[in-house]
């Protein structure tokens, strides 16, 4: 074997294997989803927009009323669909999915994060509540 | 019938930026004068298909979905799950009527389904 062959083993010694990167990826993505929802007052903001009277399905619309770019929005949008918060409707309508008696940021937040555990259990992760033994915490 | 791959969309976290890279080799004209901002691809060819750039959150990495027609959105994406795949955006509304969902399939690989008014 050449020396060049038995680089090519050593390093495959330091690669993690794809699983892992699967499971890192996964991770990766339902924190940083929470650590969007708890950052970026934007995703309460469009939600409590849409319960106004007069409110229009207009990213553009919308993106002048909150102060951000419609890139922002539409990001925002995305993520509220994925974590099912939000929905539109046949007819162009939004209607959030919140089921909150007490309608306030720190409500929809920990909602929020709650259906990112819950969705992020469907990809078989466990994110758990800050502890010692935990790699992931939300 | 089939399931024609109708559209194909571009994820990206500098949309902008892509969509001047993809207008400036290729000719595309991109529109985002509707509702939802989103930049429309015109790709200026008789063949083949039309597309669009969404901007994606922070954690994607820039990716392609494609867009395949189907005739109801909902029962299309309890077929899929049965199937395997997972349901990452719901049934949603867009502007001008069409309805759309987006899943993951069983590799994870994400797709999106459409029923165009």
């Amino acid at each position: 074997m050449s020396l060049e062959e038995i680089a090519v083993y050593v390093a495959v010694q330091y690669v993690p294997s794809t699983q892992v990167i699967d499971r890192q990826q996964q991770l990766r993505h339902w924190t940083a989803e929470g650590l969007a929802i708890v950052t970026d007052p934007c995703h309460w903001q469009i939600v409590e927009l849409t319960r106004k009277r007069g409110f229009r399905g207009d990213c553009r619309v919308i993106a002048e009323q909150v102060g951000v770019s419609v890139d922002r929005v539409n990001v925002v949008l995305a993520r509220l669909l994925r974590l099912r918060l939000l929905e539109i409707r046949p007819g162009g309508r939004w209607k959030d999915l919140l089921g909150l008696e007490e309608r306030t940021s720190a409500g929809f937040r920990k909602l929020a994060l709650v259906r990112i555990r819950e969705l992020a259990a469907r990809d078989g992760l466990e994110l758990r509540l800050a502890s010692t033994r935990s790699k992931s915490s939300l | 019938m089939g399931n024609a791959v109708v559209q194909f969309q571009i994820l990206s976290k500098v949309p902008e930026e892509t969509a001047r890279f993809y207008s400036k080799l290729f000719g595309w004209t991109v529109d985002d004068d509707n509702p939802l901002g989103y930049r429309e691809i015109s790709t200026g060819a008789p063949e083949g298909i039309q597309g669009g750039i969404w901007p994606a959150p922070s954690q994607a990495h820039t990716f392609v979905q494609l867009f395949i027609a189907v005739d109801n959105v909902r029962t299309f994406s309890e077929t899929a799950e049965k199937a395997g795949a997972k349901v990452i955006i719901p049934f949603t509304s867009l502007p001008g009527g069409s309805e759309m969902a987006v899943l993951h399939d069983p590799q994870g690989m994400s797709f999106g389904i459409v029923k165009r008014k």
